[in-house]
């Protein structure tokens, strides 16, 4: 039987590719966010920007702290390959695929909006 | 589209200004403004000045936020003090008028529930929309104006300083987007750059629209041309391989401007096109379309009212309602100013003659700009301006021009030649028959207490009206203290007034009188030498004589007379008087007097100092209330409940720390007249001066209402005019003015308190009885004036008063009400206390202005009278500027919606004046600004159609053979040509997307998180926290770990936010080893906090959790929530500090702060 994630997107800006998920902006923009299953949690990840990015913009991991105090739901990091990843833990506790995929499309347009702004461009 | 019925359920626009048929209108206006935007995407409202089109608009955009909670908003403001009063304004509405918490627009503290940003130029919006965009943005136009050095070059410091600027949020930026070659290829670029960084906004609100009239193009100003590119001007040619993302920024935009156009329909088609919305409305700018086919293309987007009062029955529209002296006097309506003497016709002849011969130079072909010529409000020297500096301008609003010349005053050489001659020859200034009657005029000001607000253009003129008007107040108040002042006294105050004077030469002579600009509240008052009243009665006063100012500190907070405007608490609450409080209060708590006594004094010492040596008469006054108004709190019986709101509203917060080990005898303290025990004694007088709250309001508000007011008389009383009557009853007791006879009095008797006070209470009735006419305005008339508007004056100067602690508010009104002076002048830039004190009774009296606060200020509250010493140029210029004194619940407002029947007087209208001289050339330019402004009345309000295009400059050629005749104001009430259609305020949303019971079961449903079991959690709650917020200890094992709960909204969604401290780690410096310490740990966010101000913690683990749509689940996911997030804070806490484990009390202050991030 299917995973319940893999149930709850079920929507036309949505395309699974497991264990991501594409989700495509209005503005042709993407992002691809991965989702990892825990006993009774989804751990969803997406990269904003790779190694080279973040070495070249020294002051980055303070400018996603500082956005850590204003975004909801999704958490930026510098995970251990120093690539900055945008993260959210998701419940299942009660989860519907309503609000799935509002945690999946946050993670997404957060991420992308993020990327957006330290590279101008749509890659990862 | 929504419907009037259902917006009604979630606005109340009466709330506040308590008028129906007002309140109607402006609901009206915000359900019409959405659905023309929704419609159109584009809306123009342009109601009369002073209806509340920034409430509209607020109304308009909450009823799209409640649908629609991810609403996006940008509010661009003309200029600083409108872009900030635009933020208070949107706190108040939201608390006062949108009825209910629906967590969409209103949290559940009753404040918005968006954080709200100032951005005080546009690399702050860069800065904080990357940081978070969805917050409200709050912008000032002149922020576009992107001012760089140098006149065709780029400045190379400045426009580094904004490209590393952008860069630092936008690092992809390529080199070639910054040409420094090129002044407009750099600012369009860095606008176009812009647009990248901004999201979609859902609303754009342009405030004075009519700012943008001259459009989009290559040749508009600067400011307008950034503005529209920023937005994403479809004419932009952006290369999207520099700008990627470039586009439209404005999902829908929303003009205000009751002057939206001055001659011609292009000038809204223009200011459409600034934000790419002109094209569906190219009809506005055809050339072969009637008007009346353009009135009805307008009629599409725009909505205008028009105001009126009844009066008897009768409507009147604000034509009516006002008094225009459009013959130029200022004495008698519809009289000219009477030259005084032959010396004085001379002069002006004079000096018209020199400027006839001028404007016949070849140069200016007979002709000059309206408002530009310094002869007509100065005769006194005008500085030159400096050729190098484009931008300068002797007169505000110098973009009238762009010829240096007019920018600095045509006549201005011929004038300073002619005033320095006549200065060498007679040894005193030119006199200006106009200014002298101008001030003559106003001299009346100080003894009838009616405030008039005087606009002109050459901006030295406000200094030079200001300096004379202080030299009238200085003869009234010496003559005054002359006259008051006991016999004895009298040598010393001619010695007073003679050292004044001296002091006051010198300080002229280097051109320093006043208190230097740029003081904060916070700051000592210096005083100053501008008038006797800033010299004697402000900042330390002479200290060779009891001063005023010696006065004045002596009523200050810990000083000898402090105790005066307190109120004896304990006495209230026990019902009887002073002199009965021991005895009674002995009975109340059952213990006999002499322990009563002792353990006073004992629970005193908590309200003292330890840091004192000796402790000041009116802190142990304090201590002794405080003490028994406690013990009576936690004394069970019928004084409990009310002790224990004294107590938790007036004395919580007085404890100092450390206090003291031990506390003198309680003396008589709980036996003190004050001011207000006595003052209770004469019930006419209090009714008056200090109303006991309404009956409809609970005991809580009831007490905060009365020592609210009771705070603001007495900062009244002490701080403004009220003190000259103060410094005269003590100078009279004293018979002396020597500073001995003062250090006489300490701890005096009760009996000499009690006189005092009498004194005082007596003078006041003696100014109640006396009409004015038959006395000078006193004391009395401006505590009346206070009383009976002390709601209005919250809501214009101080609303937070409402919700802070006692003593935040009564400090809040010393600052308000500090630094007083009886005329205020004002240029370059507000000054918010002066502004703030002009909407209160008192000081200042009268308010000399440029331009500066012609637009978006109110000063309406206290002041009728309008005075045009410099005419602008524009009709809605001039409108704009009576149109910060007509508004809604002005003083004019009040008083002739009170006015019962029968015909409207003359002196009660709102005064217009038109100062000038007849058989001058300022004459053509006044009759040419009346005339335009009666076409612009009758254009606006019976359709927009101009004639033809006006002239901003006066040909005399022309002007001297038109037959002169008088303009005369129009009469017929007014109607406008864009009312609200039916069809506008109906529409098929009929139903709130949430009602009141929404919220209300969401902080149920929060507050049970307490009760319930948090799975894998030790947690000792907080007993009491703010709504909407939950403070706890989670105890991990021998460690503990604070943390905050928080009750958000993500859209539709309830969210639950959980912030744990982890201390002060400087995330700057340490970032390297905070990376490093982080990288392992998965899904950890961390929140750094950038702050200058002293703070517990820059670090925090955060996270979040969104609720289901019902509360089962709550405790399991908010467990998991705090599990996480405390564990991974206590972590981090323990590398980075490692024998330390924080307590909750050590971040109390700033984790209860969380929840306002800025709101």
């Amino acid at each position: 039987m299917a995973a319940d994630w893999l149930r709850f997107c079920q929507s036309p800006d949505l395309s699974i590719d497991e264990p991501y998920v594409d989700v495509r902006f209005r503005d042709e923009r993407h992002q691809r966010v991965q989702v990892e299953e825990h006993d009774d949690v989804y751990l969803l990840t997406a990269f904003v920007a790779r190694q080279a990015v973040v070495s070249s913009l020294p002051n980055l991991p303070v400018q996603a702290w500082l956005r850590n105090r204003a975004t909801q739901l999704v958490g930026f990091r510098i995970d251990q390959r120093r690539r900055l990843i945008g993260e959210a833990w998701v419940p299942k506790a009660g989860l519907t695929a309503e609000q799935f995929m509002l945690y999946l499309r946050t993670v997404a347009v957060e991420c992308d909006r993020f990327e957006y702004a330290v590279s101008g461009r749509d890659v990862e | 589209m929504i419907d009037i019925r259902a917006a009604a359920e979630l606005l109340d626009f009466g709330a506040r200004i308590k008028n129906e048929q007002r309140a109607r209108e402006q609901l009206e206006g915000a359900v019409a403004v959405h659905n023309l935007l929704l419609r159109e995407g584009v809306a123009y409202l342009a109601d009369e000045v002073g209806m509340g089109k920034t409430f509209v608009a607020l109304g308009a955009m909450t009823l799209f936020r409640h649908f629609q909670p991810n609403f996006r908003a940008l509010i661009i403001a003309p200029r600083e003090n409108i872009q900030l009063k635009w933020m208070k304004e949107l706190g108040n509405f939201v608390r006062h008028n949108v009825r209910f918490p629906d967590m969409r627009v209103k949290a559940l503290d009753g404040r918005p529930v968006r954080p709200l940003v100032a951005c005080n130029n546009l690399l702050d919006l860069v800065r904080e929309v990357t940081l978070d965009r969805d917050r409200d943005f709050f912008l000032r136009l002149t922020s576009f104006s992107l001012p760089l050095k140098g006149r065709d070059e780029v400045d190379l410091g400045f426009a580094s300083r904004l490209r590393d600027g952008l860069r630092e949020h936008l690092p992809w930026l390529r080199n070639e987007v910054f040409d420094l070659r090129n002044k407009q290829a750099f600012k369009d670029n860095f606008a176009r750059a812009l647009c990248c960084a901004l999201p979609v906004f859902d609303l754009v609100i342009v405030d004075e629209g009519h700012n943008l009239k001259h459009g989009f193009g290559e040749n508009v100003s600067a400011r307008n041309r950034v503005l529209g590119l920023a937005m994403g001007h479809p004419d932009s040619h952006a290369d999207r391989k520099l700008f990627p993302g470039f586009g439209p920024r404005a999902k829908r935009v929303l003009f205000l401007s009751a002057t939206p156009v001055e001659e011609t329909y292009d000038h809204l088609w223009n200011q459409l096109d600034v934000v790419g919305r002109s094209s569906p409305y190219q009809e506005l700018v055809a050339t072969d379309l009637e008007e009346e086919e353009k009135k009805a293309v307008a009629g599409r987007f725009l909505i205008r009212r028009v105001t009126s009062i009844q009066i008897g029955g009768e409507e009147h529209t604000k034509n009516r309602y006002r008094r225009e002296w459009r013959h130029g006097g200022v004495h008698v309506h519809d009289e000219p100013i009477h030259l005084a003497d032959a010396k004085q016709r001379l002069v002006v002849g004079l000096v018209q003659k020199k400027v006839s011969e001028l404007l016949g130079d070849a140069r200016f072909n007979r002709s000059f700009q309206i408002g530009m010529l310094a002869s007509f409000e100065s005769f006194l020297e005008t500085a030159k301006l400096k050729r190098e500096d484009s931008d300068a301008g002797n007169f505000d609003d110098a973009d009238q021009t762009d010829d240096l010349l007019q920018r600095e005053g045509i006549d201005v050489a011929s004038v300073n030649r002619l005033a320095a001659d006549y200065r060498n020859k007679f040894g005193r200034e030119m006199p200006h028959p106009k200014m002298d009657a101008v001030v003559d005029a106003l001299t009346n000001s100080w003894k009838r207490g009616e405030k008039a607000l005087v606009f002109v253009r050459r901006v030295a003129s406000v200094k030079e009206l200001k300096r004379k008007l202080d030299e009238r107040y200085d003869d009234w108040l010496m003559e005054r203290l002359r006259r008051d002042l006991p016999e004895a006294v009298q040598p010393r105050l001619e010695e007073v007034f003679e050292r004044y004077r001296v002091e006051k030469k010198e300080a002229l002579a280097k051109g320093r009188t006043g208190e230097k600009n740029g003081r904060t509240p916070d700051e000592a008052d210096q005083g100053g030498k501008d008038t006797f009243f800033a010299w004697f009665f402000r900042g330390e006063g002479p200290q060779w004589v009891v001063s005023g100012a010696n006065i004045q500190q002596r009523f200050k907070k810990g000083a000898a007379y402090a105790a005066f405007f307190e109120d004896n608490y304990v006495a209230d609450l026990l019902g009887c008087r002073p002199g009965e409080v021991e005895a009674q209060l002995s009975e109340v708590l059952g213990v006999p007097t002499e322990r009563l006594r002792s353990e006073l004094r004992h629970r005193s010492r908590r309200f003292l100092s330890g840091a004192a040596k000796r402790h000041a008469a009116a802190d142990r006054y304090e201590a002794v209330q405080a003490a028994a108004v406690e013990w009576l709190k936690d004394r069970p019986g019928p004084h409990q409940a009310r002790a224990g709101i004294i107590w938790r509203e007036r004395f919580q917060y007085s404890c100092p720390m450390p206090h003291a080990s031990e506390a003198p005898e309680i003396g008589d303290w709980l036996e003190l007249p004050t001011f207000f025990t006595e003052l209770r004694q004469r019930p006419k007088l209090r009714d008056i001066l200090w109303p006991a709250p309404s009956s409809d309001a609970n005991q809580v508000e009831a007490f905060r209402e009365q020592e609210l007011r009771a705070q603001m008389l007495a900062s009244a009383a002490r701080l403004g005019h009220g003190l000259i009557d103060l410094y005269v009853m003590t100078i009279g007791r004293l018979n002396s003015m020597e500073p001995r006879a003062q250090e006489a009095e300490g701890d005096e008797p009760a009996g000499r308190v009690a006189g005092r006070i009498h004194e005082y209470l007596d003078l006041l009735e003696r100014q109640k009885e006396t009409p004015i006419g038959a006395r000078d305005w006193g004391t009395f008339d401006e505590l009346a004036e206070i009383a009976r508007n002390f709601n209005l004056i919250l809501d214009v100067n101080e609303p937070e008063a409402r919700q802070q602690p006692i003593g935040e508010a009564a400090k809040a009104f010393g600052q308000l009400l500090g630094r007083q002076q009886p005329v205020g002048g004002m240029s370059g830039q507000v000054n918010r206390t002066l502004v703030r004190q002009f909407r209160m009774p008192g000081y200042p009296l009268v308010l000399i202005t440029t331009d500066v606060l012609q637009e978006g200020e109110d000063l309406h509250t206290f002041c009728s009278s309008v005075h045009h010493y410099g005419i602008s140029w524009t009709p809605s210029s001039m409108e704009q500027r009576i149109g910060r004194v007509d508004r809604v619940r002005s003083q004019t407002d009040r008083r002739l919606s009170d006015l019962a029947h029968g015909a409207l007087k003359g002196e009660d209208k709102l005064q217009v004046y038109f100062p000038h001289l007849e058989d001058t050339v300022e004459v053509l330019q006044v009759q040419r600004v009346l005339e335009r402004m009666n076409v612009f009345l009758r254009l606006m309000h019976e359709g927009l159609i101009m004639a033809g295009r006006e002239k901003q400059t006066i040909s005399t050629e022309e002007e001297f053979v038109r037959p002169r005749q008088d303009v005369p104001q129009i009469d017929e009430c007014l109607r406008s040509a864009f009312p609200i259609r039916e069809d506008q305020v109906k529409g098929d949303i009929e139903e709130l997307a949430v009602g009141p019971e929404f919220a209300r079961d969401l902080a149920e449903r929060f507050a049970r998180i307490k009760c319930s079991p948090l799975a894998g959690l030790n947690i000792r709650w907080e007993p009491s926290s703010p709504p909407g917020t939950l403070l706890g200890t989670a105890c991990l094992g021998k460690r503990v770990q604070p943390f905050t709960l928080l009750l958000k909204s993500l859209g539709r969604d309830p969210l639950v936010r959980c912030i744990s401290p982890v201390g002060r780690v400087s995330p700057h410096d340490d970032q390297e080893s905070l990376v490093t310490r982080t990288a392992g740990t998965r899904a950890v966010k961390i929140g750094a906090i950038e702050t200058d101000d002293e703070c517990t913690y820059d670090l925090a683990v955060e996270g979040d959790v969104l609720l289901a749509s019902t509360s089962e689940t709550d405790a399991q996911r908010v467990a998991m929530l705090i599990n996480r997030v405390v564990h991974q804070a206590d972590s981090l806490e323990q590398e980075c500090f490692q024998d330390q484990d924080a307590v909750l009390e050590t971040f109390r202050d700033e984790l209860l702060e969380e929840g306002n991030d800025g709101r």
